[in-house]
């Protein structure tokens, strides 16, 4: 600590420097993390409002409730008194000349996921014209009372609430009435909706329906596994980056301290004494970093526009803290062994 | 008679290997005793550096042995090895004496960090900081004194730890002569009246006067000149 302190203070430039990049190594790193939890959210946050543990649809679907199409017959099947029908598909809402992709999920207000639903605003829709929509939308172009368009029905939809977490493959969600989803989607009325949820798992005989679990049901969301991969690599590789950038610099700091080095340990300086103070460096550098990193993503949190998905899980970061820190000390490794192999007669012979 | 501190017993010294063989130290024989001063004087490659180290236990003779206090110091630990030098000798080397990011009074302090006992008293420090004419330089940092300063730093640093033993690689390089004086004084009174080894390798002609042994080395071999 003596000696790191003092240096670090002596060499104010070269410490700048580093500590740079570790403050916008790390910064990067919480932002990544925020956006790929910002999106995750937005993929799955009108699932996860549903509260339930297991999804019906046809196996063709392959696990996107928006190919799905279930028969009356099957969803009279499938349904008993914990289940819930779903008639979910990607839509176009039309307002005055605007256009927006959104979700609309069909749900019947008998039914525990409509039960649960909630509302920031108004209340479910209760006749065939009545919307509900996400809280998240843009309430200037989307007002309470206003007629949208949806899909491929005739009807204008009046809007009645928004609801909260309404969010479905980082569309916003439209709740309406089951019956309607047929309509907006346009399928004949042999079918009855796409999904059917359960507070239980479900189990099915009929060979054209697959059951998916909650997690299942996720992970097949439109580009959400392939998402949540690429973020993964990135943070992994930042991470990687990080610890050869952490042990380049220590490992060339110490090589050009070699020959005072060298002295030290030729004055009976114990090698344990020098490898903890490069120890400390490190942990001082890596630790100023991710606080000032952190500080920054904060920041950055106030700053950001309602439109970009981030989210800011204070113990996810914390934990990628962890993970940046021991990175940090791993890279003081190569360094410290230079320490112990110095041959002080090396520099001093001659 | 006096206490023989360190001594050589056949030292031979050889890098390399067949054609590349180099005789460092040839068969060098030498005692030296608390409460002198000796002087190495040789050109340079003659192999003083080569000594010095040996004697401090820094390398090990090809073929002969090293005595501290009477016993044979040839198979001591790494940490041992590191133990003795920091608590019984002194080492004034020929650079990188001084570490570049520490203030000359952190030099000390370092010190303090890894041996907080048996070092010089506060008035025995500043006896000898005075007689180097450092005491205005505690605030400095070695980049921004002359070799001269940093030199008497160096021997400052090196009688910091009160050691039994002083080795000396060229102590007087970048001194002049009215400052080799007091630098050989100072020399000859730690040794004479702290009883402490002083072994000094140097080039330095000057240094002479102050000196109760003085061998000559040419090519790794010994010779006693008195
Ligand atoms: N590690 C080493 N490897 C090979 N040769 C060395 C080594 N150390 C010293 N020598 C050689 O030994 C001789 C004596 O060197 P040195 O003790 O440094 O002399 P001095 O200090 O008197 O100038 C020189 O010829 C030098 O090249
Ligand atoms: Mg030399």
């Amino acid at each position: 600590m003596f000696l790191a302190i003092r240096e670090i203070k002596k060499e104010k430039l070269r410490y700048g420097l580093i500590l740079t990049v570790v403050v916008l190594i790390s910064y990067l790193i919480f932002i990544l993390s925020a956006l790929a939890l910002g999106l995750a959210t937005a993929n799955t946050a009108a699932v996860d409002s549903w509260q339930s543990k297991s999804f019906v649809m046809t196996k063709d679907a392959n696990g996107n409730a928006g190919q799905s199409l279930l028969t009356t017959k099957q969803v009279d099947q499938l349904s008993d008194d914990k289940t819930a029908k779903l008639g979910i598909t990607p839509v176009n809402m039309k307002i005055g000349g605007k256009r927006e992709s959104a979700q609309f999920v069909g749900m019947n207000n008998e039914e525990y996921i409509a039960k649960n639903l909630q509302l920031t605003k108004g209340n479910l829709p209760k006749a065939a014209n009545e919307v509900v929509l996400a809280d998240s939308v843009d309430k200037d172009i989307y007002g309470m009372g206003d007629k949208i368009s949806i899909g491929l029905s005739h009807t204008k939809y009046k809007i009645v609430g928004y609801a909260k977490n309404a969010t479905y493959n980082t569309a916003p969600v439209i709740y309406g009435e089951l019956a309607q989803w047929r309509i907006i989607k346009g399928v004949s009325d042999q079918f009855q909706g796409s999904v059917v949820a359960s507070k239980t798992s479900q189990s099915v005989d009929d060979k054209a329906l697959k059951t998916y679990s909650y997690q299942a049901f996720i992970n097949k969301l439109p580009g959400y596994t392939p998402q949540k991969a690429t973020f993964g690599l990135m943070i992994g590789f930042l991470i990687v980056i990080s610890l050869i950038v952490i042990t380049i610099f220590l490992y060339i700091l110490t090589v050009q301290k070699l020959p005072n080095l060298a002295v030290l340990r030729a004055q009976g300086i114990p090698n344990l004494f020098l490898a903890q103070n490069t120890l400390f460096e490190t942990f001082f550098i890596m630790a100023t970093g991710i606080v000032v990193g952190a500080l920054l993503s904060a920041l950055t949190e106030f700053g950001i526009p309602d439109s970009v998905p981030m989210a800011f899980d204070w113990g996810l970061m914390g934990l990628i803290a962890v993970g940046l820190m021991v990175t940090g000390l791993l890279g003081a490794i190569i360094p410290i062994r230079v320490i112990s192999k110095i041959d002080p007669v090396s520099v001093i012979g001659g | 008679m006096r206490e023989e501190k360190l001594a050589l017993e056949h030292v031979t010294k050889q890098f390399g290997q067949k054609t590349n063989l180099v005789t460092a130290l040839e068969d060098v024989s030498l005692a030296f005793k608390a409460g002198e001063v000796s002087l190495i004087i040789g050109p340079s490659g003659s192999g003083k550096s080569t000594l010095l180290t040996i004697l401090g236990g820094l390398q090990t003779p090809t073929y002969g042995s090293v005595r501290l206090n009477g016993h044979d110091i040839s198979d001591l630990s790494t940490k041992e090895a590191e133990k003795r030098r920091l608590e019984q000798i002194g080492f004034v080397l020929q650079a990188y004496n001084l570490v570049p990011y520490l203030t000359v009074a952190d030099q000390f302090k370092l010190v303090d960090q890894v041996k907080p006992n048996n070092n010089l008293s506060q008035d025995g420090f500043y006896k000898i900081i005075e007689t180097l004419g450092i005491q205005n330089l505690l605030n400095k940092y070695p980049g921004e004194l002359s070799g001269g300063q940093q030199q008497r730093v160096a021997i400052a640093r090196a009688f910091y730890t009160d050691p039994a033993i002083i080795l000396a690689d060229e102590p007087t390089a970048a001194l002049d002569t009215a400052r080799v004086k007091e630098v050989g004084q100072l020399f000859a009174n730690i040794a004479h009246d702290e009883e402490k080894a002083v072994v000094i390798v140097t080039h330095d002609d000057r240094l002479r006067e102050f000196s109760d042994n003085v061998y000559k080395i040419v090519d790794g071999k010994l010779s006693n000149t008195d």
